[in-house]
């Protein structure tokens, strides 16, 4: 039954919401995953009206989907047992895929850049669950959202996996902290992310991650980025990278030093640049747990 | 609990020089953004103020200058704390047709305050003799090498060193000898005749102070300093700097043509012509002086504008691109700045176009745009999920 259900996020908000006793409750406003860098099965429905949700329904109650819309198996009066503030409290690893997902900035631990989340692919699997497979952040999704759904239809979308995305937007981005996500990536790939997030963000990968990779992954990245990072830490977040750091690290972070001068000069020079790591990293560096 | 130790001599004067380089360290978005918006439009605002209006209207200026403060260090602020320029956060938060919009109005705004610049570059020019078919290529061209072919903090320190021409304002005041009493009342004490012609000089004066790509490019470039929160209290300064410059440069423009034309009755359409209707009376020093000020505010925000304007619509679309990648890298970021300086370029050297109107046309355009902008800026500074609790 949930086979036929749309191929994109965007075209499931917004459908109507049926009560089992076909009253009319509202729309699809929005879908919760529970974090996972695996491909995380839809788990809430957010209905309500307009951009306000009224109501959080696990994904298990969805009886029918179809032209018409979605069909819960309660009825109106045990819609009210699933209530919500439009603010709605989640879960520790819950995000909303159209507040947290949608039209953010994410980036492409494969392909080494930023983008920005077109729609969110999502597959049916037979077992009556709704998965979330892949973002498009290619500009057919874009312009298909904008109105212009001829021209969207023509051009291919640029899918990304789920599993390397790195996603920026605030609650995204904490939930993938706790979620522990960073510590999955190699030093390499902490590296490039260090290099496109905001300083704030980036130091709180630096904090979460392990020392030896936060060390490694520092080391790999452009010095002007490696200092900027380096000056906000505090001294003892400093110190643990460095005890923490192989002898051939250790020497360069000794010789970071707070001059005000260097950082002015790295301040100066950041204007609509991505300071990305200038080499990749020695192959044993990736490997450090 | 431990006591601070007092700091000695030597101590605070070591923390004082301390925190001016760091405030020196973050100067640059402020300033650019708010002297940008001394360009020829907004310098041709300014003096068909002060001709048709003497100093009566220069509370309007000291009422911009306050929103100018106010909504670039609002700007400034969203991006340190969000990590996105204006345009991307109007999409993230509301939709891609809600962006898409204000990207399009922003796209041909400043497609149109692109080639008010060049226009300006043109008149400028044509005060010392030279051809616009000459001058504003070679200026195009000058401005897309300097900016896409250099390192952008040399790039930076040039545009702020040019941001001095603005001097010649000044200089240019002083020459005409104003009323400064009169002058501190037309400051201080507001008054307006209720014509249309009022209302539509005062609104423009308010449009061209708070332009909305000047909203936009401080936002944008507050990011990619990668500021911090702890940033802020200096960015502020540097807003404040910028913005409180860009007043008393528009006031001394006012002023001079307070003091020359208006005493006089005389009546001007462009900047231009107040430059011309200048040398008779203040002599062809004030004139040059004038004609100075436009060539180098035009070169100021021709350079800004368009890359202001890819990097919106990078941001927008979702396309990585910086000045270090290169064209076969970041071949939108590089076509889009690329076209539109083209695309204004060859407007303003369409034979017979009437540059005036498309002048007149890029200010109404932006004044249509800024509330929007406004309000989003609003909405979107009140949002706990983007801006903290």
């Amino acid at each position: 039954m949930r086979a036929d259900l749309p191929k994109f996020l965007s075209r499931q908000l917004g459908r109507p919401v049926f009560s089992s006793d076909s009253v009319r409750v509202g729309r699809v406003v929005d879908m919760t995953v529970l974090y996972d860098v695996g491909h995380p099965a839809v788990h809430r429905l957010a209905v309500g009206h307009g951009r306000r949700i009224h109501y959080l329904l696990p994904w298990q109650l969805v009886r029918t989907a179809d032209d018409q819309g979605l069909r819960f198996a309660v009825d109106r009066v045990e819609f009210t047992a699933y209530a919500s503030r439009s603010d709605p409290e989640l879960e520790d690893r819950e995000l909303l895929l159209a507040r947290d997902v949608l039209d953010t900035q994410v980036v492409d631990l494969v392909g080494r850049r930023l983008s920005r989340v077109s729609d969110v692919i999502l597959v049916a699997l037979p077992n009556n669950k709704l998965e979330v497979a892949a973002v498009d952040v290619g500009a057919g999704s874009l312009l298909r959202r904008m109105g212009f759904r001829r021209l969207g239809d023509r051009l291919t979308p640029k899918a990304v996996d789920w599993g390397d995305l790195h996603l920026t937007s605030a609650r995204a981005h904490t939930v993938q902290l706790t979620a522990a996500a960073v510590h999955r990536l190699d030093a390499s790939g902490l590296a490039e992310l260090l290099a496109r997030l905001s300083t704030d963000k980036a130091l709180d990968v630096v904090r979460t991650a392990p020392a030896a990779r936060s060390a490694a992954a520092l080391h790999a990245s452009h010095p002007e980025l490696r200092h900027r990072l380096l000056h906000v830490l505090t001294p003892q977040e400093v110190r643990r990278l460095v005890e923490a750091a192989p002898p051939a690290f250790t020497r360069l972070l000794h010789e970071f030093h707070t001059s005000p001068a260097a950082v002015r000069r790295q301040l100066r020079t950041s204007g609509w640049r991505i300071r990305r790591p200038p080499t990749p990293p020695p192959a044993d560096l990736g490997s450090q747990r | 609990m431990t006591a601070t130790p007092p700091l000695t001599a030597s101590g605070r004067v070591g923390r004082r020089r301390t925190r001016l380089i760091v405030l020196l360290s973050v100067v640059g978005p402020g300033l650019l953004a708010g002297l940008s918006d001394d360009d020829p439009p907004g310098i041709t605002t300014y003096s068909v103020l002060g001709t048709e209006y003497g100093y009566e209207l220069l509370w309007v200026l000291l009422l911009s200058t306050v929103a100018l403060i106010a909504f670039h260090s609002l700007g400034a602020r969203m991006g340190v704390v969000t990590g996105q320029g204006l345009i991307g956060l109007i999409r993230d938060r509301y939709g891609p047709r809600w962006g898409g919009s204000a990207m399009a109005l922003l796209l041909l705004a400043n497609l149109g305050t692109t080639c008010a610049e060049l226009a300006g570059v043109a008149a400028g020019f044509e005060l010392f003799g030279v051809s616009r078919y000459l001058a504003v290529p070679v200026v195009t061209i000058g401005v897309c090498v300097l900016v896409l072919g250099g390192r952008f903090h040399r790039i930076e320190h040039f545009l702020l060193a040019l941001a001095a021409v603005f001097v010649a304002y000044i200089a240019a005041g002083f020459v005409a000898h104003p009323d400064w009493g009169q002058a501190a009342k037309g400051l201080l004490v507001p008054r307006m005749p209720l014509t249309a012609d009022a209302i539509v000089i005062i609104t423009a004066t308010v449009g061209t102070t708070l332009a909305p790509w000047g909203l936009s490019f401080i936002q944008s470039y507050a990011v990619d300093k990668k500021l911090t929160v702890d940033d802020l209290r200096y960015e502020r300064i540097d807003v404040i700097t910028g913005s409180v410059l860009t007043g008393v440069i528009g006031l001394f423009v006012v002023i001079t043509c307070a003091a020359t034309l208006h005493v006089r009755g005389l009546h001007i359409d462009s900047a231009a012509d107040a430059a011309e209707a200048l040398a008779p009376l203040a002599g062809s020093f004030a004139r040059s002086l004038f004609a100075i000020g436009i060539i180098g505010a035009a070169i100021l925000a021709s350079a800004v504008l368009p890359l202001s304007t890819a990097y919106s619509l990078c941001e927008f679309i979702g396309q990585e691109g910086a000045l270090d990648d290169g064209f076969r890298g970041a071949p939108f970021f590089y076509g889009s700045y690329l076209i539109v300086a083209g695309v204004s370029m060859g407007i303003v050297l369409l034979p017979g176009l009437p540059l005036v109107a498309v002048l007149v046309l890029t200010q109404v355009l932006n004044a249509v745009l800024l509330l929007p902008l406004l309000v989003f800026m609003y909405l979107l500074a009140r949002d706990p999920h983007l801006m903290g609790r």
